[in-house]
């Protein structure tokens, strides 16, 4: 009899608590959610840019290809380990990228044709002397990169900006 | 005296049965009992249903195909792990690491190619497993959690695979993995980020090998064998080994 009564009156007091705790309860619920979502995602976002470095060490984008009497008219020179064309014709020169637009092969220079200036071994894209495409997979043309002269006489390439209107640099 | 001496040699005696059931954890019971307790009290076999249906036991049914990929990935980890010894993840140093395992260390040629045909051979029979579970409809309720599942396994074999490319650093591996991470930036609005981060920059280099190493050596294996352990654990949830209905059914 006494274990019946304890335990009714737990009941009955604890349904009293609850409806009395509801918003109390509702609160912590809130508060440990919310501390959740703020400690997992910034975790998430922390552990994301963690992976993403600030500094590089990669070579320069920007790098020198030697004096303009080292490119004489009418040549083109490939500039190992650059991934880039110096070509000098009687108006000026332009450096171009021999990197593939599609998946980013090295491009092969074409010495024996009149229309295909490079060609692509991985995916056999073909571009003009120019740079523009003829054909297979790539979608864009090759860019032009900046070229400029230094105070010492030395050509420059900047890879890192595209020269969008392809204008040759008069030396 | 006599009583403690005799004790001992008698606590000498039940050494070798006292390691056993140490080990081996007996259980009391009928034949049938005990049969079932080496399958539950065995932490590499618990996640198998002691009994199977008859029609499980139909090999032409499934042909192993997933119990062998699971061979495979057992026999790359343990191939993997002892060619880990012999490499490091650095430019200067990898590709000569990977020709002092195929001509200077004892058996390195041995371990490097069963590393590398089992990847292959991964590969395949994963792809077959996925095969026979589309032609034999087992991914239909309640099993189509578990195809997830599988279909992640898939993916993590095949970006295991692609981080191990790398590996070599041969011509072979640096312009795969620039036609590859090239692929990635295919993506929409956030390819070129993607690229930079599976890369660690703009290009493939010593930040890109450290990152497939680590990848490849740590946390594809990682999520692989856990899913792996859901995966099963979920076949036998899921109502035992995919098998023929019976004839009368």
């Amino acid at each position: 009899m006494d274990m019946e009564n304890s335990a009714g009156t737990m009941t009955q007091a604890a349904s009293i608590d609850e409806t009395v705790n509801e918003d109390r309860r509702n609160f912590v619920k809130k508060l440990s959610l919310t501390a959740l979502v703020v400690g997992v995602g910034g975790a998430v976002v922390e552990c994301g840019r963690f992976l993403k470095p600030n500094v590089l060490y990669e070579p320069s984008r920007v790098f020198k290809v030697g004096e303009v009497n080292q490119f004489p008219f009418g040549s083109r020179t490939v500039i190992e380990g650059k991934g880039v064309e110096i070509v000098r014709e009687k108006d000026g020169v332009y450096a171009i990228s021999l990197v593939c637009t599609h998946l980013g092969c090295l491009l092969k220079p074409v010495l024996n044709d009149q229309e295909i200036g490079y060609s692509c071994p991985c995916h056999g894209s073909n571009f003009s002397p120019r740079g523009d495409v003829l054909g297979g997979p790539a979608p864009r043309a090759l860019p032009w990169y900046d070229v400029y002269m230094d105070n010492t006489g030395n050509l420059v390439v900047d890879a890192s900006k595209e020269n969008q209107k392809r204008t040759k640099l008069v030396v | 005296m006599s009583e403690s001496a005799g004790s001992f040699r008698e606590s000498i005696s039940q050494l070798p049965r006292n390691i056993k059931e140490s080990v081996f954890r007996p259980e009391e019971g009928t034949p049938e009992q005990e049969r079932a307790a080496a399958i539950f009290g065995n932490v590499f076999l618990h996640l198998h249903s002691v009994r199977v249906h008859i029609n499980s036991l139909r090999a032409a049914y499934t042909f192993g195909l997933g119990l062998i990929s699971f061979f495979l990935f057992l026999l790359l980890t343990v191939s993997g792990i002892l060619l880990m010894f012999y490499y490091t993840p650095s430019t200067q140093l990898a590709y000569r690491n990977m020709k002092d395992l195929e001509y200077v260390v004892s058996f390195g040629i041995v371990l490097r190619n069963v590393h590398r045909w089992s990847a292959h051979a991964m590969v395949a029979f994963v792809f077959l497993h996925m095969c026979r579970v589309f032609y034999t409809g087992s991914y239909k309720a309640p099993r189509e959690f578990n195809w997830v599942i599988g279909v992640c396994l898939l993916l993590l074999t095949l970006f295991l695979s692609f981080t191990g490319y790398l590996l070599p650093w041969d011509q072979l591996a640096f312009w795969a993995i620039t036609v590859g991470s090239n692929i990635a930036a295919y993506m929409p609005w956030i390819g070129d980020n993607v690229r930079f981060l599976i890369l660690g920059g703009n290009e493939v280099g010593q930040m890109a090998l450290l990152r497939f190493y680590v990848l490849h050596v740590a946390l594809l294996p990682l999520v692989a064998a856990i899913l792996l352990a859901v995966h099963f654990w979920r076949i036998r949830k899921d109502g035992g080994l995919s098998r023929p209905q019976d004839q009368s059914d």
